[in-house]
């Protein structure tokens, strides 16, 4: 790992990895894509009917969805207040409380040339994660609707598990394989509508299959993140 | 006009100090963080910090607050716009101090 070119740019990874540290954003983002997955099965097919039952199911998932996406940070502070800050404390990462703040200006903190040049990079890179960030919610949407046209469900399944991974990847430190997942996902996307048939009609439990392999990879990797956290840290104060 | 040797004389003692220096920086580089976040980022112990979080306080540098998350009570710090310029001040100096010994 090269040496970080600041102490403000290390405390401030470490800020932004701390969110993740305990795996709850995770977990939390996955079981919400589990249960928009399991609504989207419940929608029926063109030209069937479903029953009164399943309806309300489907509204119900949708409505608890909502809530809980709407409210996504006050619920995860909601878990860490009782999991994480009473174990290792209470951070907000960089520009979390406050967008309208200004970058941490690098270079006043380095003291000679060639830091310098390092901090000029690591700001290339800190404006980089906010282009990164628009890419990647663009992927996932092209991603979400051509599934929606994609014939095999297993294959919007694999495609779920690959934007699931790059979701993971992203909030670690590696963005080097988080960028090979994520041109692998538009590339994926290209062979399924240059490969199935032309009759495609949109079939929305497709989406199902592919919110399934996200929801899948993020509560898997965010319960290990938890178990590990959890083994490491012992509660300070309960 | 001041040289930079002068500059070295006013230097700010309340930041120059290794610990302070250390809380600075977390609370510079983080929104806002509470007593036990920057007792474990900064390697300190519970006494130390509080007595330096106590004198950044007095110089206007860090705000506390005592808060609730949930039941679980906190110490926020979070650095003042004072701080924050304190801190950018004190770098910029401390660079041009660097200068003299290449």
């Amino acid at each position: 790992m090269p040496p970080s070119p600041s102490p403000v740019l290390d405390a401030e990874h470490r800020a932004w990895n701390y969110w993740f540290v305990d795996g709850l954003a995770n977990l939390v983002g996955g079981l919400l894509c589990l249960l928009l997955a399991s609504v989207s099965f419940l929608v029926p097919a063109p030209h069937h009917v479903a029953s009164p039952l399943v309806i309300t199911l489907a509204v119900l998932g949708y409505c608890i969805y909502a809530l809980v996406f709407s409210r996504f940070r006050q619920t995860l502070e909601w878990l860490k207040a009782r999991i994480t800050y009473p174990r290792t404390g209470y951070a907000t990462p960089p520009y979390f409380t406050n967008w309208e703040v200004p970058p941490i200006e690098l270079n006043m903190l380095n003291l000679s040339n060639v830091a310098e040049k390092e901090a000029l990079n690591a700001r290339r890179v800190r404006e980089d994660v906010h282009r990164r960030g628009w890419f990647f919610v663009a992927i996932i949407a092209a991603a979400e609707i051509s599934t929606l046209l994609i014939e095999t469900p297993w294959i919007c399944g694999v495609m779920g598990t690959t934007a699931g991974l790059k979701i993971w990847l992203t909030t670690r430190k590696n963005e080097r394989m988080s960028w090979a997942v994520a041109f692998a996902l538009p590339f994926a996307g290209l062979y399924m509508f240059a490969f199935p048939g032309l009759n495609r009609t949109l079939r929305i439990e497709r989406l199902g299959f592919f919110l399934a392999g996200v929801g899948l990879v993020l509560v898997l990797t965010g319960a290990i993140s938890l178990v590990r956290y959890l083994r490491r840290n012992r509660a300070a104060r309960a | 006009m001041s040289t930079a040797v002068q500059d070295l004389a006013t230097l700010d003692r309340v930041i120059h100090e290794p610990a302070r220096l250390a809380i600075m920086t977390v609370l510079y580089a983080a929104d806002e963080a509470d007593f036990l976040y920057l007792q474990r980022e900064c390697g300190l112990t519970q006494g130390n910090l509080s007595s330096h979080l106590a004198r950044l306080e007095e110089t206007g540098y860090v705000k506390i607050e005592k808060t609730f998350k949930g039941k679980y009570p906190l110490t926020i710090c979070r650095l003042t716009r004072s701080g924050r310029a304190a801190l950018e001040s004190y770098a910029r100096k401390m660079r041009s101090a660097a200068a003299l010994f290449r």
